[in-house]
């Protein structure tokens, strides 16, 4: 088995399972339709092997099988830009982003689920005081040769506006929200997908948030430490300086 | 420059004007009489009263040139201390601003008044007039007031008149730095009618005895957000807390986006849920990009609970670009701005302040009592 087609059997077996062990319990890894929202409905039996998918507005037609549950797996972005798998006790990288501060690229691999116009919402919890971060944005998903629907392909370049859209941009620092520094720290990541058909999917896990560019790392530390006071001096270090700049 | 602004400030205080510095001073007196009635705001920046001596100060700018097919956005500084002193009020003291009075005259796209921290780009010690023009210059470049807090802002409606809560203040330190920042438009979704830009403010001032509760800020900035054609209905989503250990009362609201911009929401947030609030907890809604609401106290008086914040969603339809620019020129600043690859350009507005080629996602709060000063981005 490859490994994209092993990581899809486990996806779809934890899915399973998931939903055989707590019904629509949030607590598990994966969690697919537990939404009381409408699911849609499946495509009519006769026409559902014959007809070919419509394409929707992205260019993608649906991806899987409408008829069941959405399969999530979480992905983030490294400070390199590389879109890795995440799971319960994966580091995950705050970067520092375009838009200055520190935010966390978190992205998703999906199955059964119309790409186009797809709502992301991102969110990273401190498990200690319950407050979350957010970042909720509509993306097309692409397209992988195996067939999921992802966020980004490959490397991504972290500093490219058009590339780090289609990722959820969590913004953690400056820390004015944790009562705990935001690096080296346990906090939970969680997504939860919702595509066009009202169809919901999420998955939520342990992470350790770490500065990890480290040639910025004085900085991120700064920045997300724990009592951060806005205006405290961190280095030159607000946010990339652009050509044409951008106002308010 | 220090020395510019110290030898303008004896000369008179219009004069203090940061934009006297480049323009010469303005040929307009401040009026600054001592009746000690509250002017009424006038639609003429360089016709509002200034506030009687002892009761607050002006700052304004000179009248300034916007031809046709220009944005306009320049970045004045003023000292606290020496608009103190030039109002007749202690400078020595700090400054407990309670009525804020801005007048624009039309054909602004946004003013916003920041307290200057980290210094970047833009330092007043070196310049305290620095102009931009269509997108250029150090005026134009967000990074460089990321950890300013707001004080107060104003956008296509010029004309506010705003008395806080009783007892409720924007208190400032006599050597802290404020920082004007105009943009004028005169193009084809905006205009300058006359080809001008002009912006006056109003201070007035409240005895330190009299400040029960200070004022605090947040500003919350969506930056990275695309409106496509091939994703043209997009929604952004965030959020932001106001950390404190006490419920607080939000009193100004606004939001700002520009022409594909179709529903602006904000709403009370528990700081803890994921998603958006029930409509029960929506105190703001902007469907008018070039006129949105700015929503004020006494009519805007929402409590937060402690460790909640603000939850905001900013909407978007794609439309076709001006003829003029077409999708050639939006994606021709994709590729300069943000090195795109044509392969990956989509006819995208993309975040910035060209209001034919850009969005934004803004967000402006005001509370009280102060927790924190508060930019989530």
């Amino acid at each position: 088995m490859s490994r994209t087609g092993l990581h899809a059997h486990v996806l779809r077996a934890a899915v399973l399972a998931g939903i055989a062990a707590s019904g629509c319990a949030f607590g598990a890894v994966v969690f697919a339709a537990c939404s009381s929202d409408p699911i849609a409905p499946a495509p009519d039996a006769d026409t559902r092997d014959t007809a070919p998918p419509p394409i929707g507005e992205c260019g993608l037609p649906f991806l899987g099988d409408p008829a069941k549950p959405m399969e999530i797996e979480i992905r983030a972005l490294t400070a390199t830009g590389a879109d890795v798998a995440m799971k319960n006790g994966s580091d995950l990288a705050l970067v520092f982003p375009p838009q200055g501060g520190r935010v966390s690229f978190v992205g998703i691999r999906a199955m059964n689920v119309d790409p186009c116009g797809v709502r992301l919402l991102g969110a990273v919890r401190d498990p200690r005081s319950q407050q979350v971060r957010i970042d909720g944005r509509t993306v097309n998903l692409q397209r992988a040769a195996d067939g999921y629907g992802v966020t980004g392909l490959g490397n991504t370049d972290v500093t490219s506006d058009v590339a780090i859209a289609a990722y959820s941009n969590v913004p953690l620092c400056p820390n004015q929200w944790s009562d705990e520094s935001i690096f080296d720290h346990e906090y939970e990541l969680e997504v939860v997908v919702t595509d066009k058909g009202g169809r919901r999917g999420g998955a939520k896990i342990t992470v350790t948030p770490r500065c990890s560019e480290p040639e910025r790392e004085p900085q991120c530390k700064c920045f997300c430490k724990k009592g951060y006071v806005l205006g405290e001096p961190c280095g030159e270090d607000a946010g990339i300086v652009l050509e044409a700049g951008s106002d308010q | 420059m220090k020395g510019l602004l110290a030898t303008a400030t004896v000369l008179g205080f219009s004069c203090v004007m940061a934009t006297s510095f480049a323009a010469g001073c303005s040929s307009t007196p401040v009026d600054t009489t001592d009746s000690g009635v509250a002017p009424t705001p006038a639609q003429d920046p360089s016709k509002l009263p200034a506030p009687a001596k002892g009761q607050g100060f002006q700052f304004k700018t000179e009248a300034f040139a916007v031809a046709p097919g220009i944005e306009q956005q320049d970045c004045y500084f003023y000292r606290v201390r020496d608009l103190a002193r030039a109002g007749g009020l202690p400078e020595n003291e700090p400054v407990n601003l309670h009525r804020v009075q801005m007048v624009q005259r039309d054909g602004s796209h946004h003013m916003n008044l920041f307290r200057v921290k980290s210094l970047l780009g833009l330092d007043p010690n070196k310049a305290t007039l620095v102009r931009g023009q269509n997108g250029l210059g150090e005026c134009f470049k967000s990074p460089n007031w990321a950890d300013w807090p707001l004080v107060a802002n104003t956008q296509q409606d010029g004309q506010v008149d705003w008395t806080f809560p009783e007892g409720v203040a924007n208190v400032f330190q006599p050597d802290e730095w404020i920082m004007l920042q105009t943009h004028f438009v005169n193009a084809t979704s905006q205009k300058s009618p006359d080809g001008t830009g002009e912006v006056a403010v109003n201070f007035y001032t409240v005895p330190k005895a009299e400040v029960k509760y200070e004022m605090g800020t947040v500003f919350a900035t969506k930056q990275s957000i695309r409106v496509c054609a091939g994703n043209k209905t997009p929604t952004y989503e965030g959020s932001c807390q106001i950390k404190g250990k006490e419920p607080v009362k939000i009193i100004g609201a606004n939001g700002h986006f520009h022409s594909r911009g179709k529903r602006f929401d904000m709403y009370s947030w528990d700081g803890k849920s994921i998603g958006t609030p029930a409509d029960s907890a929506r105190f703001y809604r902007s469907e008018s990009w070039d006129d949105p609401p700015m929503a004020r106290s006494p009519e805007l008086e929402v409590v937060v609970q402690p460790g909640g914040g603000v939850y905001y969603t900013c909407s978007y339809q794609w439309q076709p670009p001006d003829p003029k620019i077409g999708c050639e020129g939006v994606n021709k600043y994709d590729e300069t701005k943000f090195k795109t690859p044509a392969d990956k350009q989509d006819c995208c507005y993309t975040f910035g302040p060209v209001v034919e080629q850009n969005e934004h996602c803004n967000a402006f709060l005001y509370y009280y009592p102060k927790q924190d000063d508060i930019n989530c981005f």
